[in-house]
């Protein structure tokens, strides 16, 4: 799982440029299922099955910055995608969605700073507007736990990616969706919905580190947060798949970040949604954390969900 | 043309309140649409044939609503309390004058006398709640004769032609998209296209997602009228675009970020055909792309939008050679995605 975290976590793929992260889990994934684009860009991954369709999602996308203006003496203006601090990106290298690299500088002082302050120093090559910027990837690793920039968005890619490789039996007509614009206020969910119209829905995503939730605690199933009342049947099959494994998880109920899920359970007739997510310390900065083993347990339960049947009450 | 987006700027349109917008597109749309109805939220929906069937269902859309007020009580004195309807520009609009209802009673906004004022009141923009409208009567029940609560208030029509192709009305946003529509909906099309006006723009791209929702379109384009903020102070960074400068073709504003394949192919014809473009320079605003492009299973969108200064009052400024380029980018558009086959 590392080494394909790791590749992850260096693509780009800010909210609105998804392209290279998308195109790069396109390859891997053609030989595991069907796969094909949606019109907001969201990549499906469909694997046949005669049972219920279940649609597990997770989102792809970074939050980061969008060249506005190009002005006089090799600088750039930007506005800012997606929930970000920007005094966390002043002083920093970035790197540009076709490939070069910038530091982003700030007219304003300290934590004051605002995004119309931020602007980047081209000096290592011009750039276009409407370029996004994200920061350079960075990687850090302990036996426990990975630090890397941008892990509670691409943790969510692997731990799908994964279950699609390691899959075997299971009779579920399963679609995996990669969504784009998660950042966003998850735009990319709702269509990719209704354009699968499944029976039940589980989203994996990152979840910030808070109050009781803590990373290396095992993955975090959400009862509900800003958006939505996660539907029971499906908590409960994640829940028993978790006691069949003897996997330690964590229930989270009240999360201020609003998950993917809200988007998916009201689409259409309304369908059956659960979340799943893994906990990440310093969410949103250059370097966030999160325990390798959650991740893992993630993948573990959705298999089990998937190949051993919990359920009964949707037959 | 400009005639044409000069008479539905006339017209009042306030959203919720589109009937004569619609009346006008409809009697003017009847001789050259294929089908034409009106759904359930109000939007107006055109389909018309061009000379082959569509490869793929595309859809132009623009909103035919407008920012006004919404009376909400009649002071004992006969005065009328308003609230806004959409994002109104509060800081122009003490003096305006303003039509109420389908009767069209006239008004003016008004408030406190500067001379009973105090010095902190004459340095901060009042509150919508201290404002109200006088339509002269001089008792509550003299008032309620002419208006009633739930009527709209729409700003009085009176355009003025500026230099430099510039004219000054109210509505430009998004009259200017409606007439450019109605313009080619006249015109032959190189395939049978779906046109949309929609209702309920100004408060939350309400219409349109119902108009998307039925039509499922493939690819849309929004044609709007955006904020230009190229007037002084604004310099620099702070300049979003700016009216004579070409169609406004956005990568992102605050609701959407546009589709980039079809964002590149406007700007690939616009190249190939001369048309000067620029692009929105902040990330803020939004349009029915919103709500479009979010629709069912999603479409593609692009907006293509006029810049227009003050956009949300009722002095709003437009330049005429940035709509003709407009109509000229989007005609040359669909006759080249006719040859496209991947967007």
């Amino acid at each position: 799982m590392k080494s394909e975290l790791k590749q992850l976590i260096g693509l780009p793929g800010v909210s609105g440029t998804e392209g290279p992260v998308l195109d790069w889990l396109q390859e891997k994934l053609e030989s595991v299922g069907e796969v094909c684009r949606d019109a907001m860009g969201n990549l499906l991954v469909h694997r046949k099955g005669s049972g219920k369709k279940l649609m597990l999602t997770t989102p792809v996308d970074l939050p980061g910055l969008m060249v506005t203006q190009l002005e006089d003496g090799g600088t750039a203006r930007v506005g800012t995608l997606g929930p970000l601090e920007p005094w966390m990106y002043v002083g920093r290298t970035v790197t540009m969605s076709e490939g070069s690299q910038a530091v982003v500088r700030s007219h304003g002082s300290g934590s004051n700073c605002r995004a119309e302050d931020l602007y980047l120093d081209l000096s290592d090559g011009p750039v276009a507007i409407g370029e996004t910027a994200s920061f350079s990837p960075a990687w850090h690793e302990t036996a426990e736990s990975i630090g890397a920039s941008y892990l509670s968005a691409r943790g969510g890619c692997s731990i799908l990616l994964r279950l699609l490789q390691n899959l075997k039996a299971g009779s579920w007509d399963l679609y995996v969706v990669f969504t784009v614009q998660g950042q966003l206020g998850n735009r990319g969910i709702g269509p990719a919905s209704y354009g699968v119209q499944p029976d039940m829905a589980i989203t994996v995503e990152g979840c910030k580190e808070e109050g009781a939730i803590q990373s290396g605690k095992g993955p975090v199933v959400a009862l509900l947060d800003r958006r939505a009342i996660y539907s029971k049947s499906v908590t409960d099959k994640i829940r028993q798949a978790a006691a069949a494994k003897n996997l330690t998880i964590q229930l989270s109920a009240g999360q201020r970040e609003a998950g993917g899920g809200g988007g998916a359970l009201p689409i259409g007739g309304g369908i059956s949604t659960g979340s799943l997510r893994f906990a990440v310390k310093d969410w949103h900065s250059p370097l966030e954390v999160a325990s390798i083993r959650d991740m893992e347990a993630c993948t573990t339960l959705l298999q089990a969900i998937l190949e051993e049947r919990y359920d009964t009450e949707l037959d | 043309m400009v005639e044409t987006i000069l008479t539905l700027c006339r017209l009042s349109g306030v959203s919720g309140w589109e009937d004569s917008v619609r009346e006008y597109l409809i009697k003017e749309a009847e001789p050259y649409a294929d089908e034409m109805r009106t759904d359930a939220s109000g939007n107006l929906l055109i389909r018309k044939q061009g000379r082959k069937r569509a490869k793929r269902e595309v859809m132009l859309a623009a909103h035919m609503d407008e920012v006004g007020i919404l009376i909400k009580s009649v002071t004992q004195e006969g005065f009328l309390r308003f609230a806004f309807v959409g994002g109104v520009d509060q800081r122009v609009i003490i003096g305006k004058k303003v039509y109420v209802g389908e009767n069209r009673i006239p008004g003016v906004i008004g408030l406190k006398p500067i001379h009973l004022t105090s010095a902190k009141e004459r340095k901060t923009i009042p509150e919508v709640s201290q404002m109200y409208l006088d339509i002269g009567a001089n008792t509550k029940e003299e008032a309620l004769r002419w208006v009633r609560p739930g009527d709209f208030g729409v700003f009085a029509p009176e355009e003025i032609i500026l230099g430099g192709n510039t004219v000054c009305c109210k509505a430009l946003d998004d009259r200017v998209g409606c007439g450019i529509l109605l313009t080619m909906l006249k015109e032959q099309l190189p395939f049978d296209t779906w046109f949309a006006f929609t209702v309920q723009e100004e408060i939350g791209c309400r219409g349109a997602f119902g108009a998307a929702f039925g039509l499922q379109p493939e690819l849309a384009f929004i044609v709007e009228g955006t904020t230009a903020a190229d007037a002084p102070p604004a310099s620099g960074s702070e300049k979003v675009c700016i009216p004579g400068n070409g169609p406004v073709l956005p990568f992102a504003d605050g609701a959407t970020m546009y589709d980039r394949s079809l964002l590149q192919f406007l700007q690939k014809v616009a190249r190939e055909e001369g048309i000067p473009w620029q692009t929105k320079m902040r990330i803020a605003g939004g349009t029915d792309a919103r709500a479009i492009q979010r629709a069912g299973k999603g479409c593609k969108v692009a907006a293509v939008s006029a810049a227009i200064r003050y956009l949300h009052s009722p002095s709003s400024v437009g330049n005429i050679r940035d709509w003709e380029l407009i109509k000229q980018l989007l005609s040359k558009a669909l006759e080249k995605l006719e040859e496209q086959d991947e967007i």
